[in-house]
């Protein structure tokens, strides 16, 4: 239909022209050309082109569009200037034609925000109900999925490096990263049994929420987009979508209570979405490098923020307000994790550190500084790379920690190791535990699942 | 209920796995490249030390392994995306399909992006085995002559690996050219002509650069040599190159011309009166030649090398003891040095004593080169590496501490085997706080490689392998340093020497000598310093072949046609005088008693240098004068802490401040009026005093005029002398 609209000649476009719209056709230009400098995160000469409404508000200058006069609205004339040196965008050839002509008709059309088909706004609206004992364990037989719709995937050359794993606190349940979608594995049987398709791209987070019955996927597409989505496990259904980033999601995590979910990436800010307005609450803008770790205390408190310049702060989940500082890591976090008592958030710096905090006083309550260390190759004086990837507490308040040494291990504390596993190909960038504590699940870069009966 | 599935596998890539036939591309030798030629590694963009935009890569591909960490496992799956190539991150910035701040570099299309891609397609993996590196680059043609403007003519340049291959790697070079005015390169290698002129263009690839001279000159012209006979190598190898670019010299110098530009060249001071009427008086045909070996053997000549090799190598006296550099310390230097240049000493062996210099920094007066160089309370190996290779080599090694040198051949590993020459040079304290003895201890550790961790044994610039163990390693600096076969020391000598007569360096800057910044005339620079070292580095002799040249005698007044030449040496250059020249050349016209700061009376300006009471690890002048007058702070070693800028500071002073009111009234004036009868005859005087001529017929009328009937003033004649000072001519050397 669309080949045939853009085929066919002028006599029948005329007569029916298709509908330019805002989120259809103008945002992802926005999106390709504008919204780094006049978005949300940035919004130079006070110009944010990201959502509909800021659009039409204007800059600093005033109104950037008028509906029906292309020839006169500012954008345009940005866009089209003759001189290189104050057309947008800036130090860029001059946008293709084709764009140019489009903005210029949407303009000229009257500015449609959406064609009543499709409307790309409600994605971050869809509405959420969390339940009201969203953070105990279910009563009854915990969630796992009954009904999943049939999907296509999209086949690889090689499988998607598993760069997000969870488990289900109560069930049998894992779910880890796909091109485009959620694996899912029976953890008993150590079979897959499903999956789930991830429309913003790439899932780079996976969590599951404390009583196990939503799994939250956040990534999207690098460079591009960024989105939390939030489904139901037992069918699957996608149950909530949050965020409108520029960039892939690299950390997020959403409540115990469900009421909010809090993610961040490379635009440096930690943002907490409400899940029932789906309206932002608050930022943790104190990060200077990528947001690369999220993590709730179990009693929803507090949530924990890391960051790739090895910042790493707990601040008040209500507000977003700073409470403590824990320094020391030097490199990346690459995961935080919380004891189930939230006396203790631990975690794991490509810095080679794996660090015990003290949550209540901030101070280091304990650490170790090479778990992950590799040995070092014969005649190599070389810096080893001896980060550590991921940090999961089990039940019973032991760790289990994966690095870029290829290994995997569990510790009761930082000098008692209680088990190492290595993984011969693929760097485990993930490790976590299953509900019965007993087996640990690994996923590699190679797209690999392991089971560790430990 | 264990409920099973269908999979609908869709393929998304068609060819997954790539033919048999595809060669296995190699990350270092066909991928890091193409990041060298899209520009993503250079130090504005992710090659800056902390990355851009979050991602860092080596500057100029310096540490391979480091750049393959951050692209495939830093941050797993975003840069490069395994399972789904063309979604790598790396190709949508580069391509600008989502936004980039470096916008598009390579289009979809481009032989870049198949190249990228690829490699991901074929798994993105380190090379393996060690891959053949390159070893040498070419450019072909080596010469372009373009007979005419707006002519084009493509290069192709050429790697030779280590393995003895050869590629055309001329679409993953970086092109540039030394005077776009002159001649243009695209990036695709095609030079373009624009002006008449000489320039070079250069290639990069990998750590190589390699140039191609340019020579541009219009179509048709008439052109004929017209200039005088070379009577040395000198102005043989001067004129060819003024041949080849149709340039004429000027006329050769007059008399008054010379004997001011060569007692400034060689005394730091013009002539005296008497001094130049002897001259001028002279009618041997040779006389020229005399004056300069009388001016050779003068003390006057040994006073102004010592002074100049004093400020290169940061000479200064100080009372802050634990720095080493007391004003005792400085006078020893200062002396030794002294008696080097009057001695005449080859300057091969006046480095190496210098270098291999043990003992009490108070008695023995070489040990202070290490003392002055690093003016700190402990001696510190890399400062000493940047510090001898601009020195002694010309050569700006310390760009390659964080990355390979990206303009010159030199990598990290010839700098940290440079430094590793001075890992063991330290100091004791001796019999008093002022005194200390300096060694080098022979079992001290090495430095480590940046990127690896590598210990870095003692080596030499550009040298293969470390040098023996056991003996003091400066032994082994030295021997290979003031080598008759080290090009690099000759050449940065004799470069040197030609800028102090020239006031340009057949290099210029002196002391950045690279491969992208070559000599306007390489034959000559080869020749002279081929010449120095069969003369046994006599400096004298050196100097000697200079100016006896019709080169060094040319009129500084352009003729038709080279008026624009600044670097052929086609006419005399003027120039400003150093501070301390200028100082001297006042005090020596005017008889001025003038003191310096914390020095006997009679001391000259250039004999001058920093002694004070405190530290001496910042910027020290100690003479508002020299100061204002540019003269080095001897802050570092750099040529460029020697100022030759005039400054609006420095004509108020000329006119108006303490120093030249000082010198006009210091009592020349009075005792001249006593002395000489006629007024002409004083003004003749002044004028031979300041400007080493007798005054035009005009001249003499306008001063008579200004002095009056009755001569009995001298306010006139002060006036006179104040106006002399003043001119341009003065100040100058031409």
């Amino acid at each position: 239909m669309v080949i045939a609209f853009a085929l066919s000649g002028n006599s029948f476009a005329s007569e029916k022209e298709k509908v330019i719209t805002f989120a259809n056709d103008i945002k992802p230009i926005l999106q390709k050309y504008c919204l780094k400098c006049h978005g949300n995160d940035e919004q130079n000469a006070d110009l944010n082109l990201q959502n509909y409404a800021t659009l039409l508000q204007g800059g600093s200058a005033g109104a950037v569009v008028k509906a029906g006069q292309s020839s006169t609205s500012v954008l345009m004339q940005a866009i089209t200037n003759e001189d290189d040196a104050a057309r947008m965008p800036p130090e860029s050839p001059r946008l293709p034609q084709e764009v140019i002509d489009l903005i210029a008709k949407w303009i000229d059309t009257g500015l449609r925000e959406t064609s009543s088909s499709k409307a790309l706004m409600a994605k971050s609206t869809l509405t959420f109900v969390p339940g009201t004992s969203a953070n105990l364990k279910p009563e009854g037989p915990p969630a796992m999925p009954v009904d999943l719709p049939d999907i296509t995937v999209a086949s690889t050359p090689r499988p998607m490096g598993i760069l997000g794993l969870a488990t289900s606190p109560w069930a049998p349940l894992a779910a880890a990263s796909g091109y485009k979608h959620v694996r899912l594995f029976n953890t008993d049987t150590e079979e897959e049994i499903g999956r789930l398709m991830f429309e913003p791209g790439v899932p780079y987070v996976l969590k599951f929420s404390q009583n196990g019955e939503i799994l939250m996927a956040a990534g999207g597409q690098p460079g591009h987009s960024g989105s939390v989505v939030l489904y139901e496990v037992k069918t699957g259904n996608v149950v909530g979508r949050f965020g409108d980033e520029l960039d892939t999601i690299l950390a997020a995590d959403i409540s115990p209570d469900q009421k909010l979910v809090a993610f961040g990436g490379p635009g440096r800010i930690a943002k907490a979405y409400s899940t029932e307005s789906g309206k932002e609450i608050y930022r943790i803008d104190r990060h200077t490098d990528w947001v690369t770790s999220i993590a709730f205390s179990p009693d929803g408190t507090q949530v924990a923020t890391g960051d790739r310049a090895g910042n790493l702060y707990l601040s008040s989940a209500d507000s977003g307000g700073i409470l403590l500082s824990l320094a020391s890591h030097k490199g990346s976090v690459r995961g935080l994790a919380w004891r189930s008592d939230g006396k203790v958030v631990a975690s794991a710096g490509d810095d080679g550190r794996l660090i015990w905090w003290n949550a209540e006083t901030g101070f280091v309550a304990m650490q170790n500084t090479n778990g992950h260390t590799p040995p070092r190759p014969e005649g190599f004086s070389g810096k080893l790379q001896s980060g550590v990837l991921s940090v999961r507490f089990r039940k019973d308040g032991g760790l289990i920690s994966s690095g870029r040494d290829n290994r995997v291990k569990a510790w009761r504390t930082s000098s008692d190791q209680t088990g190492s596993l290595i993984i011969e190909k693929g760097i485990p960038i993930e490790a976590t535990v299953d509900y019965s504590n007993k087996k640990i699940i690994i996923g590699d870069t190679l797209g690999h699942i392991h089971f560790w009966k430990q | 209920m264990n409920r099973s599935y269908l999979y609908f596998l869709v393929p998304l890539i068609l060819c997954g796995n790539v033919s048999a036939q595809e060669k296995q591309l190699s990350f270092a030798n066909d991928v890091m490249p193409v990041f060298f030629r899209a520009g993503c590694n250079q130090g504005t963009c992710h090659g800056s030390s902390r990355g851009k935009d979050g991602f860092a890569l080596s500057l100029f591909g310096f540490d391979k392994q480091g750049d393959y960490f951050r692209l495939t496992q830093e941050i797993v799956g975003r840069r490069i995306n395994m399972a789904v190539p063309n979604e790598s991150l790396i190709l949508l910035k580069a391509t600008g399909a989502v936004p980039h701040t470096g916008g598009q570099r390579f289009k979809k299309e481009s032989a870049y992006y198949k190249t990228l891609e690829t490699w991901i397609q074929q798994g993105a993996e380190y090379d393996e085995e060690k891959v053949a590196v390159p070893v040498e680059l070419t450019i072909d043609p080596p010469q372009l002559n373009f007979d005419g403007i707006g002519k084009t003519t493509a290069t192709t340049v050429t790697a030779k690996y280590s393995d003895g291959s050869l590629r055309d790697i001329t679409h993953l070079s970086l092109f540039f050219s030394n005077n776009n005015n002159t001649a243009s390169i695209s990036s695709d290698g095609v030079v373009s002509s624009h002006a008449k002129g000489d320039t070079y263009v250069f290639a990069r690839f990998d750590r190589f650069t390699v140039g191609s001279e340019v020579i541009v000159l219009p179509q048709d012209t008439q052109y004929a040599w017209s200039g005088m006979k070379p009577v040395n190598y000198v102005d043989e190898l001067v004129f060819d190159r003024l041949e080849q670019l149709q340039l004429n010299p000027s006329q050769k110098s007059s008399d008054s011309e010379f004997i001011r530009r060569v007692y400034l060249d060689l005394t730091g001071a013009p002539p005296s009166v008497d001094q130049y009427k002897r001259f001028v008086a002279d009618e041997a045909p040779n006389k020229r030649a005399i004056l300069i070996d009388e001016l050779l053997a003068s003390e006057d000549f040994t006073d102004l090398w010592t002074g100049l090799w004093a400020e290169s190598v940061r000479l200064m006296g100080g009372g802050y003891t634990p720095v080493a550099t007391d004003v005792k310390a400085a006078e020893a230097y200062y002396q030794w040095i002294h008696d080097q240049f009057e001695a005449n000493r080859p300057i091969n062996e006046f480095v190496r004593e210098q270098i291999t210099a043990s003992g009490s920094n108070l008695s023995h007066g070489p040990t202070n080169l290490y003392t002055m160089l690093v003016h700190k309370p402990s001696f510190e190996p890399k400062s000493f590496a940047a510090d001898f290779s601009q020195l002694f080599l010309g050569v700006q090694i310390q760009c390659a501490e964080c990355h390979n040198h990206p303009f010159d051949r030199w990598t990290m590993d010839d700098y940290y085997g440079f430094v590793s020459f001075f890992t063991g040079i330290t100091r004791k304290a001796g019999a008093e706080p002022r005194e200390f003895y300096i060694y080098n201890k022979r079992d001290a550790a090495p430095v480590r490689h940046l990127v690896d961790g590598r210990e870095m044994p003692a080596t030499v610039i550009g040298g293969e392998s470390p040098i023996e163990g056991g003996l003091d390693s400066r032994i082994a600096l030295a021997e290979w340093l003031t080598s008759p076969d080290n090009t690099l020391f000759s050449r940065n000598f004799t470069n040197r020497v030609w800028a102090h007569f020239f006031h340009r360096g057949l290099v210029e800057p002196v002391d950045d000598m690279r491969i992208s910044n070559p000599p306007t005339n390489g034959p000559l620079l080869s020749a002279l310093s081929t010449s120095f070292v069969k003369s046994d580095f006599d400096l004298r002799q050196l100097i000697r072949d200079i100016c006896n040249s019709n080169t060094y005698q040319l009129s500084a007044t352009p003729n038709d046609g080279n008026e624009a030449d600044d670097r052929q040496f086609s006419r005399s250059r003027l120039r400003r005088l150093r501070s301390d020249v200028l100082l001297d050349s006042i005090i020596k016209a005017t008889e001025w008693d003038r003191m310096f700061r914390d020095f006997p009376r009679g001391t000259k300006a250039i004999e001058f240098y920093p002694r004070t009471p405190g530290d001496t690890a910042q910027p020290l002048w100690r003479d508002d004068f020299l100061k204002l007058f540019g003269r080095s702070s001897r802050n570092t070693i750099c040529a460029c802490e020697t100022k030759p800028e005039a400054t609006l500071s420095q004509a108020l002073h000329m006119a108006v401040g303490n120093n030249v009111h000082q010198a006009v009234l210091s009592g020349l004036i009075p005792r001249l009026m006593m002395e000489t009868e006629s007024p002409e005859a004083i003004v003749e005087e002044l004028f031979i005093r300041c400007l080493s001529r007798t005054p035009t017929v005009k001249e003499m009328a306008t001063m008579k005029n200004l002095i009056g009937e009755d001569h009995d003033q001298k306010e006139p004649y002060e006036d006179i002398l104040w106006a002399l000072i003043n001119s341009t001519e003065f100040m100058t050397n031409h």
